[in-house]
């Protein structure tokens, strides 16, 4: 299959000024750190980690909604990373997004039929007759059926506000959906839903997707790959089944170590992982799981381990890489 | 053991211009001292209000809480004054939040909100409520607690600022802890660890617990019993075994079968249950679930069931269940 999306070693830096003029220090934050991916058609490719990590700001990224430091975003073949915002219209049409909060992500004063046909408005597609029949079939996809077009966001629950961004995302027949988080804010019947449909519509559209989130359980009903991220940078990518059955990465088993299971025979004895996320400043040059890491050994600490390939598709970044039960390192 | 708490028939009712909402419809519970209860249920089931009452944390009027008994140790909840409850509340039960953001109040320290409940509900000097801060950040794993009680709220992470959220609850040797999604807010790494932490707290301190949350995970992981809320109802309760191996009602059913789990097969589509919450100030005739439930039949639209106990300790609210 065609390779739709390539991202060669992504970064984005911030600068942090603190302290007075007197003692003026600035700091930098490095949130993306040369992560590198590619996405084929009608693939769904996972981003997964903690807060902080980076995977929004990847996601964000991406459709240039913030602008990378350094690093080549390759879409068909065209660098998106350097066009101007002009020449970038007809490639923000391809890649949507779904936002986590649809509470913020749908504006209050639009009734839902505006919302889905806003998109239509700016690129100046359809008559507004036609706008207002697409709209409705729209919103029918999404299982919102009725006159739902005439309604306004403060009338829906969680889940149906989440459908009518979904509806949106899709009104420019995108080739790439990014969803950062679509189901958080969801209840728990409710997320089910979103995830089916979701999956549902990916698949009659032939859709590629980017679906970030830091709850590893929704992730793999989701994704085809995934992408394990830890201080903005990348630990472990490979295929789903793969990273679950066996996770190479000590930190992609920390995170699956820590799901609560729904499985009151098999109580956990305690948290593999200790402490939280740290600040980057001491992790130059040595691995940034590092002062959290339950299997460290000698030479963590003197180099930054590269991506290495221990299979095909899959990559870790780990010096010492085991497929070891989580207690034994 | 003796009975904490009790409940029979508890309904909490919010006088709202439109009409009253009905957000608790009738509630019994007992929890015995030192047991873990877990109640489960989404958004608007009413699990929330339900502690909220029982703490005597919700103002009135709006709300209208009635109940047939309400009762904490021999104290009677409904009648007592402001005073009983302000010292019952710290003392004999504490409760934690969801958002540790909201709940630590910003323009003060750490040691100061720490100190506080210490000094009125112990006496305690405020050097001497100083000296027990510190073993409490000691107490819920948070290392070089000295420097850290003069942080502001806004300088700790998410998961630092439940451990004081957690450290301040237990401050005064409460009975009985509720935590009200303690974890909801937090990484998941991080909720492993409040969760060890909350867990062996408990045991340590012989504390009873009631843990809200609408994770299924949690309540497998930490509860003895537990109480599936739906519509300002308890569906279904039992032991936490029996509840995961032999759910009887549908929702129970329903809200198993659609967590995404790490262990099972992705490729099958995921359960999921149509449509939303009921709402509370129009909930349906009979059974609050038969919209959504598939297994719902004429005779569940028109009368509330009741709660039948199936065996010991497994009681169920439907008609389908016989």
């Amino acid at each position: 299959m065609n390779v739709l999306l390539d991202v060669q070693d992504l970064k984005k830096y911030y600068t942090v000024t603190s302290g007075t003029i007197f003692k003026k220090q600035t700091h930098t934050i490095r949130a993306v750190d040369g992560v590198s991916l590619s996405l084929r058609e009608n693939e769904t490719l996972g981003l997964v980690g903690e807060s902080g990590c980076g995977k929004s700001t990847t996601g964000n990224l991406l459709i240039r909604l913030i602008e990378p430091t350094d690093g080549t975003i390759t879409y068909r073949g065209t660098t998106i990373s350097k066009l101007t915002d002009t020449q970038l219209i007809p490639y923000r049409k391809k890649i949507q997004m779904i936002f986590q909060d649809p509470y913020a992500s749908l504006d209050p004063m639009m009734s839902l039929g505006e919302i889905v046909a806003e998109p239509w408005e700016i690129h100046g597609e359809y008559s507004v007759q036609e706008r207002r029949k697409e709209a409705d079939h729209l919103l029918s996809l999404v299982g919102l059926e009725g006159d739902y077009a005439k309604r306004y966001p403060h009338e829906l629950s969680g889940g149906q506000r989440q459908r009518v961004a979904i509806a949106r995302a899709l009104a420019l027949h995108p080739e790439l959906i990014i969803a950062d988080e679509p189901t958080s804010a969801l209840d728990v019947s409710v997320k089910a839903q979103i995830i089916n449909l979701l999956r549902n519509l990916r698949d009659e559209l032939g859709l590629a997707m980017i679906f970030i989130s830091h709850d590893l359980g929704v992730i793999r009903y989701v994704s085809d790959r995934l992408i394990v991220m830890y201080l903005g940078k990348v630990m472990e990518s490979g295929p789903t089944k793969n990273l679950f059955n066996a996770p190479q990465h000590p930190y992609t088993r920390a995170l699956l170590d820590a799901i609560p299971s729904p499985d009151p025979t098999k109580r956990r004895p305690h948290s593999l992982l200790k402490g939280e996320v740290q600040s980057q400043d001491n992790l130059l040059g040595i691995c940034p799981f590092f002062p959290r890491c339950p299997c460290r050994g000698p030479l963590c600490e003197t180099v930054n381990p590269p991506l290495v390939e221990v299979e095909p598709g899959h990559q870790v970044a780990c010096l010492y890489p085991t497929v070891k039960e989580a207690y034994s390192c | 053991m003796a009975i904490l708490l009790q409940t029979k028939d508890l309904r909490v009712t919010f006088q709202g211009k439109e009409g009253p909402a009905l957000a608790v419809r009738g509630i019994d519970l007992e929890l015995h001292e030192g047991e873990s209860l877990g109640i489960v249920g989404e958004s608007g089931s009413g699990k929330s209000v339900t502690s909220l009452a029982m703490m005597g944390l919700l103002p009135s009027p709006p709300a209208l809480i009635q109940a047939e008994n309400l009762q904490f140790l021999n104290m009677d909840l409904l009648t007592a004054n402001r005073k009983t409850m302000q010292g019952l509340r710290g003392k004999g039960m504490a409760m934690i939040f969801q958002e540790p953001m909201t709940s630590l109040d910003p323009a003060f320290t750490v040691g100061n909100q720490l100190a506080e409940p210490i000094m009125i509900h112990l006496g305690l000097s405020r050097k001497e409520a100083n000296e027990l801060s510190l073993d409490l950040l000691s107490k819920v794993e948070i290392p070089n607690g000295k420097s850290l009680l003069n942080y502001y709220p806004h300088q700790l992470s998410g998961g630092m600022r439940q451990r004081i959220m957690i450290a301040m609850a237990i401050s005064c040797g409460p009975q009985l802890l509720i935590a009200d999604e303690p974890t909801t807010a937090l990484d998941v790494t991080i909720q492993a660890q409040v969760l060890d932490l909350i867990v062996a707290l408990q045991k340590e301190k012989n504390m009873a617990l009631i843990m809200i949350t609408h994770d299924m995970g949690v309540i497998a992981q930490t509860s003895d019993k537990v109480a599936v809320m739906y519509g300002g109802l308890i569906m279904e309760y039992a032991e936490v075994v029996e509840l995961f191996k032999n759910p009887l009602h549908p929702y129970t059913e329903a809200l198993l079968a659609s967590i995404p789990r790490p262990d099972l097969d992705s490729d099958k589509r995921l359960f999921s249950i149509p449509g939303g919450a009921p709402n509370p100030k129009d909930p349906p005739t009979g059974c609050p679930f038969h919209p959504r439930c598939p297994k719902a039949d004429a005779y569940c639209h028109v009368e509330l069931p009741k709660m039948k106990e199936i065996t010991v300790g497994h009681g169920v609210r439907c008609w389908r269940v016989l």
